[in-house]
């Protein structure tokens, strides 16, 4: 057995790996040339080892031609050998550390003409790496793991810890490596006595004025300075002068500071300005009086200001709600989905026992990165409060009070057999999977009732065109968009992760933004046009200035949002919608620039079950409803729902719909189930159950198949298999997982006929308040200090 | 290695067995999996069978994975190994003391032990105890080219800066 | 000293079965031996007072069928192996008389079945008796 890699141990490597030189078999077209500058050749991969997006024709036009990454096999020391062919990927995979076996989850890949390639040599071995790449990434290339802390791959460089020192052939000293531009040739040597002397120099400085704090550090057991100085630190101290003591900053309810652990990395200071876009932090005074800060107390209003957390390298920034709460190695990581909006963060979910402690983004290139937004990642506090645990049953005086599962069933049943199929309707709550809202379909068809649909599509939905309903241009594709118009969308709070990647788009490449519908700093330029529908059809009409840029655009896009639904003149605005796509040219072979953005995690999922009225549906008028089932709707207002309805609540918080139920079924969380999500570009993704569910709760797709029984049309399915094989008849993208199902673009012929005539009426905001949008985040005690907080903003 | 692994998860009455006066001759027979012919093959759900453990058990669900990288740390010295996780939550607070009581005996099986070098090595493993299992494969890091120089590049004409 | 004596009487094997043939024979040698234990066993854990030995008797036949699908002779072998040694700490007495009780007289089906006396069978689906236990099915 070779032997494995330990982070920091110097002799670290490569017994077998020998030296083979290692070089690039097949090209890859850099797309460096159309994307703007400094966002280099980042693109989104493919999750795994599938050749990704073969539908996508834009995709694989941006990217050039894609390889299907083989960078893993059995053997590390076989990877490297003259057979081993490299996929244009360049998936390091299995070299990156020399292992006895297929490295995993580690591996950069990057994206480049062989022309555009060099070698250097590592610690005595070649490496074929990026031109334009650093010294310090040509090392990760070749396997080894350069001791860092103000370097973070997702920020830009700033060099200033100098902990990733390296010595390089024919340089009098140490050089930085995070800073230094790989030469052709160059010789890097990562582990020599100057290298380790130099980086234990650095350690000492770092650790002069760090407290002794990691007993009670929340960071303990996961923090780059702790384990850095575990190889770099020396075992006594020369420092005998007092520490120096900085003050706390307050950065509201979320972020927790110790200023005095903080080690300067300016890590937090890049993230608020490149990535939040927020310039509030920054460095105050020089040497030893230096620290961060805001400079008068000002709090950071970012959706995406929990992620400073993650980039802290040291106990500086911690996650307020979660202080002293939890260990890092007590708990139990669940992989999983965020499904607090459309989005489909990926998290990880940590818990402790029956409890969730906290919540992590998880990488994904193409969804988030390694960014959640502020609700995705505290909301988690709502899941135990508020539950409901036990079905329930309104009784004469007007109380609910606990019954059997078997008693609550059948007085639902009876109460659906009571009233025609004509007045019964079943709305889907924003956080319903896939697999419920099938199942739940299934019945209520059975039942004879097709009045259904999903909070957030409400009833005028179009199911039809796949491609009218997604973020066609994707998650990731959309930073290569050089002119982007906002339709009725606050992007900022609809999709925090969204709104950041137009924001790389707009400073990598200086895209135009302009937006028409509520004013929201979106923290990026973007020219607002007005809140009225009279901007979008002067831009359709081809009369607006803007409408010029669009055009001469070379990948111009539009993204509505989901609030022009409900409006009454929907039709009329996506017909003006339409017209500026075909005007600006949004739609061609290797470029799909029109984009729905959906608010709520269910939604697309939902559309694509034709979770909608069906044609002989009644539409509207809500007073003729006798029988309402919602499965975690809580949008409807008790004046919506008629008062002898019969209103049967199946859901996991006693929300505001709660309340009117004449019925309560309890269900499941997020974090307690595994179910099918897709998200607003059409992605399929999974979440996994991490903690016990509450009380007598059951799965929603099981409570809704019991229902079936009691009401004499049982379903087809017993298991969560026969379930996801109906989807599968229905949907079969959303029996894909983890695959981005792109929809087939829209043909031009087939606009829709405006029925109606554009009204000049104000685009509605559709989020009131970013930190409470459903039950879990209405739920949450941190989101409600965030909303104290945050809502002067 | 897999079949040792496997051995080393059999019940504790055969493990026990060699602390008893025996030849070892006389269990090779019954117990030396994989050592002479090509009829030693295990084949699916065979471990499971001859484990003792509890039908219910025999089937489960499990999902094999690649942790990722923990987004609050850069180095990656803990990724890159496969796990299988059976979906366990049958967890609850005990009402006397507050501590976690299971009612799944591969509760701390899966978190703790079932770690693997190779996707292949876990789904081996997993089909020898008979479980059903899905595959969910890691996401890639892409490395993007950067530069110190970028700090201070001109981005166009002046304008305010987003 | 008696005791691992015994179990390596009990267990001791020859080669492992050529083929299937030879280790279905093995298995039918063990059952009958099986059998032949049972008035003793009946006697030593006074198991008249709880149930019959022809009972018993099926009871165990239904754990050699339930591997009845097995055809990897190696498995078969590992199997009446273990049995053997199940036996044989009967016949030790190295189990008590609740572990036999719980084991072969109750069985895990049975004890299923008492925890859920007192509820009544409506002819619900097996699905539906699932959900009323709990979420995890």
């Amino acid at each position: 057995m070779a032997p494995r890699c330990r982070r920091y141990s110097l002799p670290l490597r490569r017994s077998s790996t020998g030296s083979a030189p290692r070089r690039l078999a097949s090209p890859v077209v850099d797309s460096a040339s159309i994307c703007g500058a400094g966002s280099g050749v980042a693109a989104a991969e493919g999750s795994g080892s599938r050749g990704l997006h073969s539908g996508v024709a834009w995709y694989a036009g941006i990217r050039g031609q894609l390889y299907e990454g083989k960078g893993r096999g059995k053997d590390g020391s076989k990877q490297v050998s003259e057979s081993y062919k490299w996929s244009s990927g360049m998936s390091l995979g299995g070299v990156r550390h020399a292992r006895t076996a297929s490295v995993a989850a580690v591996g950069a890949k990057f994206t480049a003409n062989p022309e555009d390639c060099i070698e250097v040599s590592v610690d005595g071995s070649n490496v074929t790496i990026a031109k334009g790449m650093t010294v310090l990434q040509a090392c990760e290339v070749a396997g080894i793991d350069i001791p860092r802390f103000c370097y973070h791959p997702r920020l830009s460089i700033a060099g200033n810890c100098r902990m990733c020192l390296v010595e390089v052939e024919k340089t009098p000293k140490p050089v930085a490596s995070c800073a230094l531009p790989a030469m052709p040739g160059m010789k890097i040597k990562t582990n020599t006595p100057l290298v380790k002397k130099a980086r234990e120099g650095v350690m000492e400085f770092l650790l002069i004025n760090h407290p002794l704090d990691c007993p009670i550090c929340d960071q303990g057991g996961e923090c780059d300075l702790q384990d850095q100085s575990m190889v770099y630190g020396s075992d006594r101290g020369r420092f005998i002068e007092a520490k120096r003591g900085v003050v706390d900053k307050n950065l509201g309810p979320l972020v927790k500071t110790v200023m005095t652990r903080c080690i300067q990395c300016t890590r937090c200071v890049r993230f608020a300005s490149e990535i939040a876009g927020v310039q509030d932090l920054g460095v105050l005074g020089r040497g030893g009086a230096e620290e961060i800060g805001t400079y008068v107390e000002k709090l950071m209003v970012s959706e995406l200001s929990g992620n400073v957390i993650d980039v802290c390298p040291v106990g500086a920034l911690t996650a307020k709600p979660s202080a002293f709460t939890a260990r890092s190695w007590e708990l139990k990581s669940t992989e999983s989905i965020d499904v607090s909006d459309a989005v489909g963060a990926n998290i990880r979910i940590d818990s402790r026992g029956p409890e969730v402690m906290r919540i992590l983004p998880r990488l994904n290139e193409e969804v988030n990165e390694e960014w959640i937004s502020d609700k995705a990642r505290f909301s988690y506090d709502g899941l135990k409060r508020q539950r409901l645990n036990e079905p329930m049953i309104r009784n004469s005086e007007g109380q609910l009070e606990p019954v059997s599962w078997a008693k609550a069933l059948k007085t639902v049943a009876e109460a659906a057999h009571k009233v025609n199929p004509a007045e019964m309707a079943a709305i889907a709550g924003k956080l319903s999977d896939a697999e419920s809202m099938m199942a739940l379909k299934d019945l209520m068809n059975r039942l004879g009732c097709e009045r259904l649909w999903v909070e957030g599509n409400g009833e005028n939905a179009d199911a039809d065109l796949r491609s009218n309903y997604l973020v066609n241009t994707t998650i990731a594709g959309l930073e290569y968009t050089d002119a982007c118009l906002l339709v009725g969308t606050e992007l900022r709070h609809e999709a925090p992760l969204l709104n950041h990647r137009l924001r790389k788009a707009v400073r990598n490449s200086r895209a135009k933004v302009a937006s028409i519908g509520p004013e929201l700093d979106l923290h990026f330029k973007c020219e607002h046009l007005g809140n009225s529908s009279d901007a979008l059809l002067s831009i359709a009409q081809g009369k607006h200035p803007f409408a010029q840029v669009l055009s001469k655009a070379k990948f111009p896009s539009i993204i509505v949002g989901s609030g022009v639904l409900q409006r009454s003149d929907k039709d009329a605005v996506l017909a003006a919608v339409q017209s500026i796509v075909q005007q600006a040219n949004m739609i061609r072979d290797d470029w799909n620039g029109y984009n729905f953005l959906l608010l709520n995690a269910a939604q697309a999922a939902g559309l694509d079950l034709g979770f909608v009225p069906g044609a002989r549906a009644p539409v509207g008028d809500k007073s003729s409803i006798k029988f309402l089932y919602l499965m975690g709707a809580d949008d409807l207002t008790p004046e919506d729902i008629p008062a002898d309805a019969f209103v049967v609540y199946q859901g996991h918080h006693g929300d505001r719909s709660a309340y009117r139920a004449n019925v309560i079924l309890p269900g499941v969380a997020y974090s307690e189930k595994e179910g099918t999500y897709e998200n607003t570009e059409g992605r399929t993704q999974q979440t996994s159950p991490a903690v016990p569910t509450v009380g007598d709760a059951r799965d929603d797709w099981k409570i809704v198949r019991a229902l079936s029984e009691f009401a004499g049309v049982t379903l087809p399915y017993d298991t969560v298999n026969g379930v996801r094989a109906r989807m599968l008849a229905v949907a079969p993208n959303l029996f894909r997982v983890d695959e981005l199902e792109p929809a087939t673009p829209l043909p031009k012929e087939s606009l829709p006929e405006s029925k109606t005539k554009l009204e000049s009426l104000p685009f509605k905001k559709v989020v009131d308040n970013f930190y409470m949008t459903d039950a879990i985040s209405r739920a949450s005690k941190t989101m409600a200090q965030c909303t104290a907080a945050f809502s002067s903003s | 290695m897999a079949a040792r692994r496997a051995l080393a998860v059999l019940p504790s009455s055969l493990r026990g067995l060699s602390s008893v006066a025996f030849h070892p001759a006389e269990l090779q027979g019954v117990y030396n999996f994989g050592a002479d012919s090509k009829a030693n093959v295990i084949r699916a759900g065979e471990i499971g069978e001859v484990s003792g453990v509890p039908d219910e058990h025999l089937h489960r669900k499990v999902l094999i994975y690649s942790p990722a990288r923990v987004a609050s740390q850069q180095g990656v010295g803990k990724t890159g190994v496969w796990k299988i996780s059976f979906e366990s939550t049958q967890k609850w607070e005990n009402p006397l003391m507050g501590w976690t009581s299971t009612g799944d005996p591969y509760h701390a099986v899966g978190e703790a032990a079932l770690y693997f070098d190779t996707k292949e090595a876990a789904m081996e493993f997993a089909s020898k105890y008979g479980w059903e299992y899905t595959i969910r494969e890691p996401k890639q890091v892409i490395q993007r080219t950067k530069a110190y120089a970028d700090n201070f590049k001109w981005r166009g004409p002046a304008e305010e800066e987003g | 000293m008696a005791l691992s004596w015994n179990i390596a009487r009990a267990t001791s094997t020859k080669a492992s079965s050529a083929s299937m043939e030879e280790a279905r024979h093995r298995t039918l040698e063990f059952f009958r031996e099986a059998c032949r234990a049972l008035p003793q066993l009946m006697d030593r854990y006074n198991l008249d007072e709880v149930i019959t030995q022809s009972q018993l008797r099926s009871k165990i036949a239904a754990q050699f069928r339930k591997h009845a699908a097995v055809t990897n002779p190696k498995i078969v072998d590992m199997l009446v192996f273990k049995g053997k040694e199940e036996l044989q700490y009967c016949l030790d007495h190295a189990k008590q008389r609740h572990h036999l009780i719980s084991t072969y007289v109750v069985g895990s089906e049975g004890q299923v079945a008492l925890k859920k006396l007192g509820t009544v069978d409506h002819g619900e689906s097996k699905f539906l008796k699932n959900f009323y236990q709990s979420n995890l099915f």
